[in-house]
């Protein structure tokens, strides 16, 4: 059986070395290694992460280490505001950059609205997992339908994706006569 | 329990019966056993839920179910098929079916698809959904793209051009636009021209149409005003 390799992303430093330790002790992991950055250690390097620097921004340096890790599945723990515009920068710079890696964003998902989570998949998210969720045995089943190109979502916003989908193609139509760049 | 007026379209006694179990608890419920009769029963009886046989006489696969798709379409429509490609079954989504079933699916399992296609969900395998992922970022995308080129056209107005052309986005008359911007309907008519000519387009309601998104766009980042916090991984 193939590894699936899996990277966590979170704003909170503590809280990312918490979730990659609970993921690698979970027993129900087979077939799943947890990345992480070796060269960033922990402690060490807070300061040094924390520390603006001019000539990154934060979407290019989490791109950069992605690119360099290479996981198959990136999981990215969110809070609800994080969701708006800046954060989907950070979806489509990955998707576009990284086009190997699959991204998930572990949420609340009662907290969070279904227009948000739907401008996440559109700009590149494969799926959600309940942050509550994550010791339990679902979450190996997610980490390997999402590895198999599937998902991750409800059927409701499964519905909510093909109305949209649906949705375009009738603007499609009624704007071909005035596309600009056409 | 609200009813759920279904329409039943198949020829094979095999498959009725099995859905007749899987729909028990339902009704009303009609049967139609050729192409012309669904059609007919599309528009009279004006269901809710249409469970289609992939195999119906006449029914000519996806050109025939787009087809019955313009007799009522807010007719939901479940398709059961033998096992059909990944991409021939994806099509039929994007045509608007809201589920596909196999032939052999479990009566009980009938039962919960209608219930979840009338809940707005969509009855589709999970194998399936990398190509909706896909189709949702591309359509992005182009929205994305034309958004952008409009906006890009947009810089070319004046501001009072802009200004009527976000009225008229709204909605309002010429009448009314002069008389909110204190201008007369023959200054505004002059500024439409000017407007149609640098958008290159040659109608009011090509302009509403694409001012529409545009406020849409702005009300929408009037709530997303947010700056992100770093990272770490």
């Amino acid at each position: 059986v193939q590894t699936i390799t899996v990277a966590v992303v979170d704003a909170c430093q503590e809280k990312r070395v918490q979730l990659e330790q609970s993921l690698q002790q979970d027993k129900d992991m087979d077939a799943i290694e947890i990345l992480t950055d070796a060269i960033s250690g922990y402690k060490g390097n807070i300061e040094r992460r924390l520390k603006p620097r001019a000539d990154l921004t934060f979407v290019d340096d989490i791109v950069a280490r992605i690119e360099r890790m290479k996981p198959r599945i990136l999981l990215v723990n969110i809070q609800i505001q994080q969701l708006y515009d800046g954060f989907c920068n950070l979806l489509s710079s990955l998707r576009r950059q990284c086009p190997e890696t699959l991204v998930v964003l572990l949420i609340d998902e009662k907290a969070i609205k279904e227009n948000l989570l739907l401008n996440a998949l559109a700009n590149g998210a494969r799926g959600f997992f309940d942050n509550s969720m994550v010791n339990t045995p679902s979450f190996s089943k997610m980490i390997k339908a999402v590895d198999q190109g599937e998902a991750w979502v409800s059927r409701k916003l499964l519905g909510e994706m093909m109305n949209e989908i649906l949705f375009s193609y009738s603007m499609k139509t009624n704007e071909a006569d005035f596309d600009p760049t056409c | 329990m609200r009813l759920i007026l279904i329409l039943l379209a198949s020829s094979n006694k095999k498959l009725l019966a099995r859905w007749e179990q899987g729909l028990l608890g339902f009704s009303p419920i009609w049967l139609s056993t050729n192409c012309n009769q669904v059609k007919d029963k599309l528009v009279k009886n004006k269901p809710e839920v249409l469970l289609l046989d992939y195999d119906l006489p006449e029914l000519d696969g996806a050109d025939g179910i787009i087809n019955l798709l313009k007799f009522n379409s807010d007719a939901k429509v479940v398709i059961f098929s033998p096992l059909l490609a990944d991409e021939i079954e994806w099509e039929l989504f994007r045509m608007g079916i809201r589920g596909c079933c196999r032939n052999n699916i479990e009566p009980e399992q009938i039962n919960f698809a209608i219930k979840a296609i009338q809940h707005g969900e969509l009855w589709i395998r999970r194998t399936l959904t990398n190509f909706m992922l896909q189709e949702l970022v591309e359509v992005t995308k182009e929205k994305n793209r034309i958004e952008q080129a409009v906006n890009d056209l947009l810089e070319n107005l004046t501001r009072r051009e802009y200004e009527i052309a976000m009225l008229v986005g709204c909605g309002e008359s010429n009448k009314r636009i002069a008389s909110k911007l204190a201008i007369t309907e023959r200054t505004v008519k002059a500024h439409m021209t000017e407007i149609f000519r640098k958008l290159h387009i040659s109608d009011r309601i090509k302009l509403a149409l694409m001012m529409k998104d545009t406020i849409s766009s702005l009300n929408q980042s009037k709530v997303s005003d947010y700056n992100d916090p770093p990272y770490f991984i």
